[in-house]
């Protein structure tokens, strides 16, 4: 007979993986009038929330043993992760600061007992520890700097500081010494939470430490989230001078940021730390759009983010399912798994061809974009910049494909255990909705992506 | 602004010196009571003529920053032992030093919009550095309540009127982000059996893992 235990597990993440989908189709149909930035962020959300959901069932049945305190654990991680992806969602659709800071804030509170919660106790722990101590941090500057954007709005009758929309309408009256304050403030708040470098360090740790509907969650959603915020905020204050100063400190960040992941990618043993490092990569690829800022790129960090969402939540779930198989997240124990697990190592294969950018991958159309974009900014040591780290990262995920998914076998005995099928098939479908979304290219899409180009700079991106 | 305000804003910038100076976690924990009850009080002065729920959240604030969570603090420090003494990684003087001037650069910063918001800025940054500057997860803590309480007098200063929300935000940042803290804190030390940071130092990323 099923445990109490297990039964709640199950309802709580059916009921998730429901309100993902609920919520990802009100952004696909813009039901609720949000915002295109707030949509893409939101299906990109809907994605990962609906893998963490419904991989979560069959991921913990391994704890769902006879030990009473273990289910209780179980089911309280569900619960929480639940907690993080609605907060998740309100972070991304809101256009009022506060309420976004709040959902931010409750992601960090509740993200740092989900990493903690992580099979390997001790370096779960500390990675919680570094994701708290430094998200606090950065969540503290966040306010600051909805404190800071506020007072630039003093004395402007009528306006609502938190409120992104009323704020445009005045972008042009602010203070310009204290909304410069506001936006460096902002910019190390939400960009800790998106993990823009140097603001990445607890991002590889995090990432790979806690559970692996967790891991897929926070590089799916939570990435996606913050760096929506940001340009949300920069969106809002278009026309306004100084907001170059900050895309410029942007390029920088991403540039430096790409530099470091890419190289950190390279000969990585630990398979999740080296998708978390790929995360790190692709952020710094969406901080390098918004910093270019024209039409194109912007168009570019649309794709990137919808697709890196979606790519990402698939390559961790099926690495979950190789690492639970093998019982260790060594890349070189990976090997060989293809012939013991060829479906979920199947989709591991596939999801990390998508993430080296390789056709039809939705990621190589962001990039492509990307360095056109650069190129039509005026910006050609930019574009060879990124095609050539771009490419150091391709060739550190080829490496890794070959040796995880590709490689001899080497593993002289399974201790880990099997997961049931239907987790590889919830692994599949975020990846497989991305290619077939590139393939097909639906007008909704289309009209998505060119809504985030207008919504943050007034222009058609074609 | 009110001469009182700015009284209470420079015995909370004073307090986050004192946090650098001080070097058990105890004493630091009635330093932090001291400032959170200047920032809190300064929330509820403001918050006399916006309305009865703005004064009860303003209430509940100051009561859950002066007095709570100092005792939730103290409590966790004689849970793990009374030896918990602050180990930082820079010398007082030189901490003292570095924290002058972070309260220095808060205040020319934005000092001339509000003397108080300029002091918020710069305990809000003493705050920080005290995070980087100690080792002891605790005394982690003790920095980063500080530099939340800099970060809630600073909205309160600037953007005061916006009444329950701003208290809203104070008092999920006053009691949320500590205790989540002091119950992360008590795990590592319970797991690693020290609550010192410096040994929380595995996560290489190129181990052999088993």
């Amino acid at each position: 007979m099923m445990s109490v235990q297990r039964f709640a597990v199950i309802a709580v993440s059916v009921c998730g993986s429901l309100a993902a989908v609920l919520l990802g189709i009100a952004a696909a149909a813009d039901f609720g009038g949000i915002d295109p930035v707030g949509r893409i962020a939101a299906l990109g959300v809907a994605l990962a929330w609906f893998g963490a959901s419904a991989a979560g069932p069959a991921y913990y049945a391994r704890h769902l043993g006879e030990d009473t305190s273990e289910q209780r654990r179980i089911v309280r991680l569900t619960v929480l992760t639940q907690v993080f992806s609605v907060a998740l969602a309100v972070a991304a659709v809101s256009r009022n600061l506060a309420v976004t800071w709040v959902s931010l804030e409750t992601t960090t509170i509740v993200g740092a007992f989900l990493v903690a919660a992580g099979d390997d106790r001790r370096d779960a722990l500390e990675a919680a520890w570094k994701f708290a101590i430094l998200c606090f941090a950065g969540v503290g500057f966040g306010l600051v700097g909805i404190g800071l954007l506020a007072a630039s709005a003093k004395g402007i009758p009528g306006v609502v500081p938190t409120n992104l929309d009323s704020l445009a309408l005045v972008a042009h009256r602010l203070d310009p010494r204290l909304l410069s304050l506001a936006l460096a403030a902002l910019l190390v708040g939400f960009g800790t939470k998106a993990g823009l470098f140097p603001l990445h360090w607890w991002l590889p740790d995090a990432h790979s430490q806690g559970p692996t509907p967790v891991s897929a969650l926070m590089s799916g959603g939570l990435v996606a989230t913050s760096l929506a915020v940001i340009v949300k905020v920069l969106a809002t204050l278009q026309g306004v001078a100084l907001v170059g100063a900050f895309q410029h400190v942007l390029i920088g960040s991403g540039v430096v940021g790409l530099f470091v992941a890419s190289f950190s990618m390279i000969d990585q043993r630990d398979s999740k730390r080296f998708l978390a490092f790929s995360t790190a990569e692709n952020v710094s690829v969406m901080a390098i759009a918004v910093g270019v800022g024209t039409p194109l790129a912007l168009a570019a960090f649309a794709v990137h983010l919808l697709a890196h969402a979606a790519i990402k939540t698939s390559a961790f779930l099926s690495l979950g399912a190789l690492v639970a198989c093998r019982g260790s997240r060594d890349t070189d124990r990976l090997a060989g798994a293809i012939g013991r697990m060829p479906g979920a190592t199947s989709v591991l294969l596939v999801s990390i061809a998508a993430l080296a950018a390789f056709p039809p991958s939705p990621l190589f159309v962001s990039e492509v974009l990307l360095v056109f974009a650069a190129f039509g900014a005026h910006m050609p040591w930019l574009a060879l910049a990124v095609t050539g780290l771009l490419t150091v990262a391709f060739v550190a995920t080829a490496q890794f494909a070959v040796t995880a998914c590709l490689g001899a076998d080497k593993a002289r005995s399974a201790k880990g255990q099997r997961l049931a099928r239907l987790y590889t098939a919830v692994s599949l479908a975020p990846i497989a909705l991305a290619v077939g979304v590139t393939l097909l290219r639906p007008d909704w899409v289309l009209a998505l992506v060119r809504g985030v180009a207008i919504a943050t700079t007034g222009r058609m991106p074609w | 602004m009110s001469g009182l305000t700015f009284a209470l804003a420079a015995i909370s910038a004073l307090a986050s010196l004192l946090l650098v100076w001080e070097k058990s976690v105890s004493g630091s924990a009635v330093i932090y009571a001291v400032q959170a009850a200047c920032v809190a009080g300064i929330a509820l002065a403001g918050a006399r003529d916006a309305g009865l729920l703005v004064l009860a959240i303003a209430v509940v604030a100051l009561l859950a920053k002066a007095i709570v969570l100092p005792i939730a603090l103290r409590r966790t420090v004689a849970r793990a032992g009374s030896s918990i003494v602050v180990d930082a990684s820079v010398h007082t003087p030189a901490a003292l030093l570095v924290a002058f001037a972070l309260i220095a650069v808060g205040f020319l910063a934005i000092g001339s919009v509000s003397a108080p918001a300029g002091l918020a800025l710069g305990e809000t940054l003493v705050g920080l550095w005290l995070v980087a500057s100690r080792r002891a997860l605790l005394s982690q803590v003790v920095g980063l309540m500080a530099a939340e309480n800099g970060a809630a007098l600073l909205m309160v200063v600037l953007a005061g009127e916006q009444g329950a929300l701003v208290e809203g935000l104070l008092l999920l940042e006053a009691v949320a982000i500590p205790l989540a803290l002091l119950a992360l804190a008590a795990l590592v030390r319970r797991a690693h059996g020290s609550a010192d940071t410096s040994l929380l130092r595995s996560l290489s990323g190129n181990r052999d893992e088993g």
